[in-house]
């Protein structure tokens, strides 16, 4: 029997990004920015529906993969509720409600503590089930499946502060300065607690490729850990 | 920046893009829109209120007050967290599609329901207790033709005790021997009529309060009932916001908020308690369909009926 690898092929990765980044790299936008919109909101409500076409889906499919399909639907609605009743508050200084939305996501998050618990505990169970159809070699697809549990137990085992920086900058595909924005912490913590998590990632995931590649050096610079 | 795509792509099982989620949601979001404008929305937890807008707010709020007793009398006696989210779910029913059917086709509904049940055998008084798990399909045309198809699972006994008394009773027959398979010819379907129900709030509470003391209950079992109806499939969307508005009115409904049913589903809950017994409806947020009805006995689910949700399928088989 070959051995089984605990990496997915490069290919279907690069695959995955091209598909990912129509959808989850801010695009620019032409016309009113979000800040713009959100202004406008306060006198006409009904402005705000651009803010939430512009930003529902990655919302969405970032709260869905944390923390399951059904809980995570209703906190991407809910997000965008608690958003419109706060929207008073959102600082005009950013041009880009995207940190500010997932900063409300995260917090909903954190009131739903036990049901990522069992969300996670289901993914593991479930695996091979939910195992990326993408590969086309049944070889790849076994290391998919051996590799999900594994990620999810080395993810569960990171602190939990680490954890949120490194999901919302991998997961929701947020740059530092978003996550630092969105946690409300500064940028180098930021950087700091990412590479904290992809060290520790790497020390339980040796084989894992993507998070061997990655460039180190750049996490650290310019970090002091809070 | 690179950043490690292998993660990503192992959460591969949640679309990057879903329309409908989003439609739900963007119903949700303007469902909130109207009712913030209607002056429901519920109080933002942490703002805390400038001078400015207290000013605003206060003669705003005389205002909702003046409208909301001149075009609704109904007195909303929740706690104001029900009395929002009831409110909200009303303003989604309302925005609801009818439920069009086509002739030959039928609407299929199945629910799934957990019964508590005693049995006591005759001579010795002895007693046991079992809940056990039933299934209902049903198949309804539009000129009252359909079926009716009822599976029972596995009883389980609450206790050892329970099933010794039954052992000791001669273990008699605790669910029938065969599903229950009833065909209907036009006209002939068992579904109540909900054309003399009125779509007016404040008609519709006095309707049903009436009702429920012709069977005896003096009024108490107004909100079971509400949830009764929120469970057919024929009402019209007029009388599902009209029946989320008769609940808000109702005494002792509090908002529960976010949960999950019995079978997982996530959705909102509101819930009357009195005497240490409650009953809690539960629905989807975006839709406003009723997900499930418990009654729970000092905060611990008795039993419970969740509904699925409903299809128009071309012949009576699922």
């Amino acid at each position: 029997m070959a051995p089984c690898r605990t990496t997915l092929p490069r290919s279907a990765g690069a695959r995955d990004r091209d598909r990912r980044l129509r959808f989850l790299v801010p695009v620019v936008e032409e016309g009113p920015t979000d800040a713009d919109l959100i202004a406008a909101s306060l006198s006409e409500p009904e402005r705000f529906e651009d803010v939430f076409r512009r930003h529902y889906q990655p919302v969405r499919a970032y709260l869905q993969r944390r923390i399951g399909i059904d809980v995570g639907e209703e906190l991407a609605a809910q997000t965008f509720v608690v958003a419109f009743d706060h929207r008073e508050r959102f600082d005009a200084s950013y041009p880009s409600a995207r940190a500010w939305l997932f900063a409300i996501a995260t917090n909903l998050l954190r009131h739903h503590a036990r049901d990522e618990e069992r969300h996670q505990r289901l993914l593991m169970q479930n695996a091979s089930k939910l195992a990326p159809p993408f590969t086309e070699h049944d070889d790849d697809r076994l290391a998919a499946v051996m590799a999900f549990p594994m990620l999810l137990q080395a993810l569960s085992a990171l602190e939990p502060r680490d954890r949120e920086a490194f999901l919302l900058f991998v997961l929701a595909d947020l740059s530092y300065d978003e996550v630092a924005n969105a946690l409300d912490i500064p940028t180098g913590t930021v950087r700091s607690r990412i590479s904290r998590a992809r060290r520790l990632m790497r020390e339980r995931l040796p084989s894992f490729e993507a998070i061997m590649s990655v460039d180190e050096h750049a996490d650290a610079e310019g970090s002091s850990d809070g | 920046m690179d950043k490690p795509d292998d993660i990503r792509a192992l959460f591969d099982h949640v679309p990057d893009e879903d329309p409908l989620a989003e439609r739900r949601a963007l119903d949700r979001l303007r469902a909130h829109m109207a009712s913030s404008r209607a002056g429901s929305q519920p109080p933002a937890p942490e703002r805390r209120p400038r001078r400015r807008w207290a000013v605003v707010g206060a003669a705003a709020l005389v205002m909702v007050t003046v409208a909301t007793m001149i075009l609704l009398p109904m007195r909303r006696d929740g706690p104001s967290s029900a009395s929002a989210l009831l409110g909200r779910l009303s303003a989604t029913a309302a925005a609801q599609p009818s439920r069009e059917l086509e002739g030959g086709d039928y609407l299929y509904t199945r629910s799934q329901e957990l019964r508590s049940n005693a049995g006591t055998a005759v001579g010795t008084g002895s007693s046991w207790r079992y809940v056990v798990r039933v299934v209902r399909e049903s198949w309804f045309a539009t000129n009252g033709s359909g079926r009716i198809l009822t599976s029972y699972g596995e009883p389980t006994f609450l206790t050892d005790a329970d099933r010794d008394a039954w052992k000791a009773a001669g273990s008699p027959p605790l669910i029938p021997a065969e599903p229950s398979d009833e065909v209907f010819q036009a006209g002939e379907f068992p579904s109540p009529d909900l054309s003399g129900l009125p779509t007016d709030p404040q008609e519709l509470r006095e309707k049903l309060v009436e009702d429920d003391r012709e069977n005896g209950t003096e009024g108490d079992s107004v909100f079971e009932a509400v949830g009764r109806l929120l469970s057919e499939t024929g009402a019209s969307p007029k009388l599902r916001a009209a029946l989320f508005e008769v609940a808000a009115s109702l005494p002792g409904v509090a908002g529960v908020g976010v949960t999950r049913d019995p079978l997982g589903r996530s959705g909102v809950a509101v819930e009357q308690t009195g005497d240490g017994r409650s009953i809690r409806l539960v629905f989807d947020p975006s839709t406003s369909v009723l997900l499930s009805i418990e009654q729970l006995r000092n905060h611990l689910l008795e039993s419970w009926m969740s509904y699925e949700e409903p299809r128009v399928v071309p012949t009576l088989r699922s």
